[in-house]
């Protein structure tokens, strides 16, 4: 989603929260501006994610020394938006809904950030895997795979990441409920790449490098999720963190 | 809409049908129930219901003329000196009707105190401020006794070390903040249940705020407390309830952290967070 999307979408993020009805004009415009910076790390960092899959499955070393170098951008974001968000808390000592924006939003930002961090990892590992010929030999059916995987994870985040743009709360529980698909994919791709590395040990090396790859994407799925509870404290002001399915449930069903 | 410009009260367009929240205390100390107050034809209060939770702080919240002030002076029969003012409904202190026929004011007034927005010490000594109810109301036998009243007084009120050598200086003489502490020694010095406060420390520095606020934390150990303030944040940070009122209704009350971190009721929202509809 590039950030001409978000700003498509974002209609919702401000109706839905009121962020242009406080009296105070600034503070309207200060809200908005978190918003703003919020999305652009947000599309930044699916960005970041998408090149360095990419980099991963087409053995694309430039790409994947683009996707580390970027990754400093992703880092001063965060550090960009904490400071702006301490800086509206102590100065405007938010309530309600104003104040479980910022506060998601300071924690949406580290699970941002992390993986940005993942990302890195991918533009890493692209770097030592593009050197051998792991991927056209033994790699190929497992990269398939991650392929896959990748692609059901970016679209996860894809959507996350709209759902945070329009305080969508029902996709957002959605994907929470979904996570265990993720996490079943990544099950399959271990599986496999345990049995190259059975049939093959002089490229255990080199399996293990997809393995941490398929890794980073099973954590960036789980970061996602995060975001999505995030998204229901912040519509809802309730916390389903730590909850089974059944729990979350109730606790949505509560007043 | 960005321009300050609010000629009429958008909140006002959303119907109130009753109180969402809770308005129960487990220990109530006092309890009020479909209390209405009017002012001649005019009606200020509609069917106000609450509890006030024994040794809790209890926060009145609410826009200018939301009927904050009017309904925390009918809880010691303050509004009884307005003639035109008429109150009906059942307010309870213990289990006592504090608007029963054979209740003397004054004496209710001695079980519930009141601390106002000025303060507003009497022109004597900051002995005999102190000394003043006690006396009136015959709590001591001798001087030793009334000593003793007034030095546990200012101290419970956390200003005896800083007057306790001019007891025989006029009240008057002192800062905005410790006159206002020299109003609620005077208050507790009569033993009181429950001590309402109107807007306590809107005149003072935030020095004397934070001191006045700290006091209160401390003195809810020995009373039950109500508390007017414009202050959001000083709701947030004294009261473990607290009240949103809205046009002489009661729109929304609740545990503080509730109020302040998820209300329920968009009015309450609105209000909080500074929005305007």
């Amino acid at each position: 989603m590039t950030t001409k999307d978000f700003n498509e979408s974002l209609s919702g993020f401000t109706s839905k929260l009121h962020l242009d009805k406080h009296i105070s004009r600034r503070f309207n415009e200060e809200l908005e501006q978190v918003r703003t910076l919020v999305m652009e790390m947000g599309s930044l960092v699916e960005q970041q994610v998408n090149d360095g899959l990419n980099a991963v499955l087409d053995a694309d070393e430039s790409l994947a020394i683009k996707v580390i170098d970027r990754d400093q951008k992703v880092n001063a974001m965060e550090l960009e938006i904490d400071q702006y968000c301490t800086q509206i808390l102590a100065r405007r000592q938010p309530a309600a809904s104003d104040l479980r924006l910022l506060v998601s939003v300071i924690k949406s930002i580290t699970d941002l950030e992390r993986m940005g961090d993942e990302a890195v990892k991918f533009g890493k590992n692209a770097i030592k895997l593009a050197k051998g010929n792991f991927i056209e030999e033994e790699g190929a059916r497992p990269l398939v795979e991650l392929r896959h995987l990748g692609k059901h994870v970016i679209e996860t985040l894809r959507t996350a990441l709209r759902a945070y743009a329009q305080m969508d709360v029902e996709t957002a529980l959605t994907i929470i409920r979904n996570d265990s698909v993720i996490d079943e994919e990544f099950d399959n791709i271990s599986r496999l790449l345990v049995t190259k590395m059975m049939e093959n040990p002089r490229e255990i090396k080199n399996a293990l490098r997809v393995t941490w790859c398929a890794r980073a994407l099973e954590r960036i799925g789980d970061h996602t999720t995060n975001l999505c509870e995030y998204i229901v404290y912040l519509v809802e002001g309730k916390d389903v963190r730590h909850s089974t399915l059944e729990q979350m449930a109730a606790k949505m069903e509560s007043e | 809409m960005n321009n300050i410009e609010i000629t009429q009260d958008p909140l006002a367009q959303v119907e109130l049908t009753e109180t969402v929240g809770n308005i129960y205390a487990d220990d109530a100390k006092m309890s009020i129930r479909n209390a209405n107050v009017y002012y001649g034809e005019k009606q200020a209060i509609h069917d106000v219901s609450l509890d006030l939770a024994k040794n809790q702080v209890t926060a009145l919240i609410g826009p200018s003329g939301c009927g904050k002030s009017t309904f925390l002076r009918c809880l010691n029969r303050m509004n009884d000196t307005i003639d035109i003012c008429r109150i009906t409904g059942q307010l309870m202190l213990d289990d006592e009707d504090i608007y029963a026929k054979n209740l003397d004011p004054v004496l209710l007034r001695a079980r519930v105190g009141m601390v106002f927005q000025k303060p507003n010490p009497f022109p004597k000594s900051i002995y005999d401020n102190v000394a003043y109810g006690a006396r009136i109301h015959g709590l001591t036998n001798n001087k030793a006794e009334l000593d003793e009243i007034v030095e546990t007084s200012l101290q419970k009120a956390g200003l005896f070390n800083e007057v306790k050598d001019r007891l025989k200086d006029p009240g008057t003489g002192l800062s905005g903040g410790q006159q206002q502490r020299l109003c609620i020694a005077r208050t507790i010095a009569v033993s009181p249940e429950v001590i309402l406060m109107d807007e306590p420390a809107s005149a003072l520095d935030p020095i004397a705020t934070a001191i006045i606020e700290e006091l209160i934390d401390e003195l809810k150990e020995k009373y039950t407390i109500a508390i007017v303030t414009h202050s959001m944040q000083q709701a947030a940070r004294v009261s473990q309830h607290t009240a949103y009122f809205h046009m002489g209704k009661l729109v929304e009350m609740g545990k503080t952290e509730d109020i302040f971190t998820h209300p329920s009721h968009k009015l309450t929202e609105n209000y909080i967070t500074g929005r305007f509809g």
